[in-house]
């Protein structure tokens, strides 16, 4: 019952972090252009200290 | 391992992961952070004339810093002190005898959206204020309780903090809050972190510069939402920066409010628990990270923005609180360890309830959600901290200005700008901490199409006489130097009058042949109590580094408060 018990703690949590792990790593590789634009060149403004 | 090294390992391995890159020779040059080979230690670092002190008295500690250590090591090293010292304080603070919920509290507090966002915008000496928070918490439970060399500890802990106006402020609060009202020790604490921040202080007093700030900097400068959840959850989240382009692209996850959610959800029983084991102390730092939360809202939404506005305005100073989120600090310090003990609580459940194992898997998973969650800030952020050289053009330019000293008018007139030598990336204008001279430069700032008005009167003055295509050296400067990058340069009628003495692939310099011999500096009257506070600033950080030596404690940051295998020894607060 109780390795039972770990071994389902270990599927969720496993289950938990893959899941969340995977949807943002999907977000890191491929960025919403409305939230994000980590990546420099998606501002046009060339001397702006950053955008909203 | 001995399970007293193990938060040591973990911070250097998280250390290691999140600044890979540095391994890398040359300079991480990124929106604020701006090192150079060889900064100059002049009057603009200790007391600028015409601009507001927002990097003193750190200009002043990089100059001396770099007597002895090139710029390189220097950024390194304070880097590396950053994630380093924020990991392990952390986990030295959090009040368990136990290593893997402190691992958890050292995760939890050094892989955050605050700590990736703030070194993506380049503000490294605001996180030496996050570094320091747990250090400096730390040393004003040990000072309540009387403890030997506290003060001691607790003045270097908040040394570094007040390198920036921002980070002194939070240290100033920090200690108020912790320590008892109407205290002997209480009255030194706060009268040594007053004179730490003395320096910015003074050199406010002693710029032209005024003290109000463009009210529409609120709108700017507040907390923006990162995803659908909006702004006041990405700052439960210890996110919501109100610059687009530095925040890690994962933050745009779908379940990144629920993750947030389910974070507090852990930590709220945490904080229960915390408040038991820390009685009297645990209240302070919730109002400590209350009020921090409360400014970091403040200017997102609500009647708050218009009451902002005004003091932005009419009191001199309160341009500090535009950027609020920048004052999450003691928050994101207390759901760290809320949730560090929040997990311990429910592993322990689980334990009693089933066995061991399973009690370790739950505090795992706990140690790996902040870094599943925000996957990219590894590695620098997914490489947005590599290291670029400086064009030789630099040095070729700082060896004629260091030979004719004199006022350099840096153009095109921004004071940031992205380069093809820096990747594309935004950084600040180098030349004020690249030449021995002063640097007049634009500090208005554009965020998007929006320009948000500088506060140094001069620089107003420049900019009208440039947009009218006027002769820059109508402005009595020596120098005016021309960085070539994605901004166009002037247009010819600006140089009239000059002489063309250096034209690099990536700068050109003129000599302006009429220009006054003096150096345009603060006033003698105005400048010395700027360095007479940077002096007694640092005579308070030797005394009590060597305080703290001469008790020959066995580390320098605190007593050990536990032995391994012991089980309950972490001290309570003293009632308040």
């Amino acid at each position: 019952m109780a390795k039972l018990a770990t071994f389902v703690v270990a599927a969720v949590a496993g289950g938990v972090l893959g899941i969340v792990g995977i949807l943002a790593t999907v977000g890191a590789v491929s960025p919403s252009a409305d939230h994000v634009a980590s990546i420099e060149t998606s501002d046009t403004e060339p001397a702006a200290y950053g955008t909203r | 391992m001995p399970r007293r090294l193990v938060p040591h390992a973990v911070a250097a391995l998280v250390t290691a992961v999140v600044l890979a890159p540095l391994a890398l020779p040359g300079y991480v040059l990124r929106y604020d952070m701006v090192f150079v080979p060889r900064q100059p230690l002049n009057w603009e670092m200790i007391a600028p004339a015409d601009a507001l002190p927002r990097a003193v008295p750190l200009d002043a500690v990089v100059s001396a810093a770099n007597l002895l250590v090139p710029g390189w090591l220097l950024q390194r090293v304070a880097l590396v002190a950053v994630v380093y010292l924020a990991a392990l304080g952390a986990a030295r603070l959090l009040p368990t005898a136990r290593t893997m919920p402190r691992v958890v509290a050292a995760l939890a507090y050094a892989w955050t959206p605050y700590l990736a966002e703030r070194l993506l915008l380049g503000q490294w000496a605001l996180l030496l204020a996050y570094a320091a928070l747990p250090w400096l918490v730390s040393a004003a439970r040990d000072l309540r309780a009387g403890r030997p060399g506290a003060l001691a500890r607790l003045v270097l802990a908040a040394a570094p903090a007040a390198l920036t106006p921002t980070g002194g402020l939070i240290a100033l609060l920090t200690v108020a809050v912790l320590l008892p009202l109407r205290s002997r020790v209480t009255a030194l604490a706060v009268a040594a972190v007053a004179a730490l921040n003395a320096p910015w202080l003074l050199a406010a007093l002693a710029s032209a510069a005024g003290g109000s700030s463009d009210p529409e900097g609120v709108a700017m400068f507040a907390a923006r939402a990162e995803n659908w959840a909006g702004s006041w959850l990405a700052l439960a989240g210890t996110g919501g920066i109100w610059n687009a382009q530095t925040v890690p692209a994962s933050r745009s996850s779908v379940l990144v409010p629920v993750v947030t959610v389910l974070l507090l959800a852990v930590a709220v029983p945490g904080l229960r628990e915390l408040r038991r084991r820390w009685p009297g102390g645990a209240d302070r730092l919730f109002v400590l990270a209350a009020g921090g939360f409360v400014l970091a809202a403040a200017g997102a939404t609500g009647p708050t923005v218009a009451a902002l506005e005004w003091l932005v305005v009419h009191v001199p100073g309160a341009g500090l609180l535009r950027d609020g989120q920048k004052f999450l600090i003691p928050y994101a310090l207390v759901v760290a360890l809320g949730f560090a003990l929040g997990a311990e609580l429910l592993a322990d459940r689980l334990a009693r309830r089933f066995e061991p194992a399973a009690g370790r898997v739950l505090l795992a998973g706990a140690m790996l959600l902040p870094v599943v969650v925000m996957p990219d800030l590894a590695f620098g952020g997914a490489g947005a901290l590599r290291p670029v050289r400086y064009p030789a053009d630099w040095d070729a330019v700082a060896a004629r200005v260091a030979a004719v000293p004199g006022e350099v008018l840096s153009l095109p007139f921004e004071g940031y700008q992205r380069y093809d030598w820096t990747r594309g990336v935004v950084v600040r204008d180098p030349a004020p901490r690249y030449l021995d001279a002063p640097v007049l430069m634009n500090d208005a700032l554009r965020v998007g199409t929006v320009t948000v008005d500088g506060e140094s009167p001069r620089a107003t003055a420049a900019q009208a006489l440039l947009a009218e295509g006027r002769p820059a050296a109508e402005l009595g400067v020596r120098w005016v130097l021309v960085r070539k990058g994605a901004v166009a340069g002037p247009p010819a009628g600006v140089l009239t009058g000059l002489r063309l003495v250096h034209d690099g692939p990536y700068l050109q310099l003129w000599e302006n042949p009429a220009a006054p011999q003096t150096t345009r500096t603060a006033a003698a009257g105005r400048r010395i109590p700027a360095l007479a506070a940077h002096l007694l600033a640092g005579s308070f950080v030797v005394c009590a580094g060597l305080a703290v030596l001469r008790l020959r404690r066995r580390s320098w940051y605190g007593p050990r408060t536990h032995e391994s295998g012991e089980e309950k020894t972490w001290p309570s607060w003293p009632p308040s």
